[in-house]
């Protein structure tokens, strides 16, 4: 067993009482992506209490996730599991041990276009986002559809007060 | 982190409305919001020296489509009001992941059964059908990152409608009706139910047809031709 550092240090980064885990699986038995994740969710809990650094935030489970909450909602140790993993997923990208890009670099466009216009530009963050992935026709006929059907817009709504919000995102930066 | 939803608190609150959330997420996150503003003095603080001048108190009531439906308009002037019959369809009521489900807070229904969309379905003349996926997750954003998640998912949940003999699925969440609407593009081939939101009910209950069928990707015709005109209102 390693130190007690990564326990505490996701324990204070979050506010959750990890170690109050006792292993019920009752997270992992309600997910609805455990067929996709490499670590189940408990064992991800597990893990940061023995102090697994790099096997938990080098996970894909952290990504897969859907952010749906019913593992949080669940524990019977009122553990935000959610939170967790968002907390997981930060700590990785700042050390540059996350197993995939693509959901952090979709959420980085998808707060760049809320800071550009105010609120979020479809069209424009899908765009974007394939530029950046260099795949342009995976999905070019759901998009063309979706455009057809008037569910995206091709130009930007701004919203009003925009230059106070870029302000107040600025400052949630510093 | 809450910055976002607090200036939009504080819009509302300032103006002396309630706050109506659409989506269900921005729901979800603007409830937690509010209740950290109300109760944590220390970072009601904080937020509030970020979005100056504006000033959030968290006594803003936030209400999702559900609440304004039930507490607004009522469930008996829906029973009152309508001109159509649609006692004919069957729907099965599919709530969405996030929208009870909140840590540390008490919801507006319960958190892992809801029971007031189906109140309202009902009060609409059509069939709410019992399903065990009124809150399963339907990939929300994955759908442009893990495109296979999403169909994954949103498979499943239409398979489960199909099984119960449902002819359509009504949501209150704009992000769980466009992705279940989307899945002939995802790559699902099989039998499409009609998605519809929760308001399109009303719409169909009230003038017997839909303005929007041209932004539904699967057809909603088979719901449309199940209306029919009250003999007596
Ligand atoms: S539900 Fe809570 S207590 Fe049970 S295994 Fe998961 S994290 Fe641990
Ligand atoms: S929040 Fe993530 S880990 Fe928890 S149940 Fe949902 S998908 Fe699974």
């Amino acid at each position: 067993m390693k130190g007690l550092e990564f326990l505490q240090e996701i324990e204070s980064v979050t506010g959750e009482s990890i170690s109050t885990c006792f292993q019920c699986y009752k997270c992992t038995v309600g997910c609805p992506v455990i067929s996709m994740m490499d670590i189940y969710p408990h064992s991800i809990i597990r893990h940061i209490i023995l102090g697994n650094r790099d096997r938990v935030l080098t996970s894909k489970t952290i990504w897969v996730c859907l952010q749906c909450i019913t593992c949080s909602v669940r524990c019977p140790n009122n553990i935000d599991i959610a939170r967790v993993f968002e907390a997981l997923r930060k700590i990785a990208v700042k050390e540059g041990k996350e197993a995939e890009k693509d959901t952090w670099q979709f959420d980085e466009i998808f707060m760049e276009s809320v800071n550009r216009h105010g609120r979020l530009y479809e069209g424009g963050t899908i765009i974007r986002y394939k530029i950046k992935r260099r795949d342009f026709l995976s999905d070019f006929r759901m998009g063309l559809g979706l455009f057809l059907r008037g569910r995206i817009g091709v130009l930007p709504h701004a919203i009003k007060g925009r230059r106070v919000l870029k302000g107040l995102l600025r400052k949630r930066e510093d | 982190m809450h910055i976002l939803t607090a200036r939009n608190l504080a819009i509302a609150e300032d103006a002396g409305y309630p706050l109506f959330v659409p989506c269900s997420a921005c729901y979800n996150r603007s409830i937690i919001t509010n209740t950290i503003m109300r109760q944590d003095r220390k970072k009601r603080e904080e937020i509030n020296e970020v979005i100056k001048p504006l000033r959030a108190t968290g006594m803003v009531q936030v209400k999702n489509i559900i609440e304004v439906l039930l507490d607004y308009v009522g469930i008996e002037r829906i029973s009152k009001d309508r001109s159509y019959n649609l006692s004919s369809i069957r729907v099965v009521p599919y709530y969405g992941c996030v929208l009870t489900r909140m840590m540390n807070i008490e919801p507006f229904d319960d958190k892992e059964a809801p029971t007031s969309m189906d109140a309202l379905l009902w009060a609409s003349g059509v069939e709410p059908v019992p399903w065990a996926y009124k809150m399963e997750c339907c990939g929300a954003s994955k759908t442009l990152t893990h495109k296979e998640i999403t169909l994954q998912l949103s498979n499943r949940i239409m398979d489960m409608a199909l099984s119960v003999g449902a002819d359509a699925i009504v949501t209150p969440c704009p992000l769980c009706q466009m992705n279940l609407d989307l899945l002939p593009y995802l790559g699902r081939e099989k039998e499409n139910l009609p998605v519809l939101f929760l308001t399109e009910i009303y719409e169909l209950a009230l003038s017997g047809t839909m303005k929007g069928t041209r932004g539904h990707i699967i057809p909603v015709d088979r719901v449309i031709d199940k209306t029919r005109k009250n003999e007596r209102v």
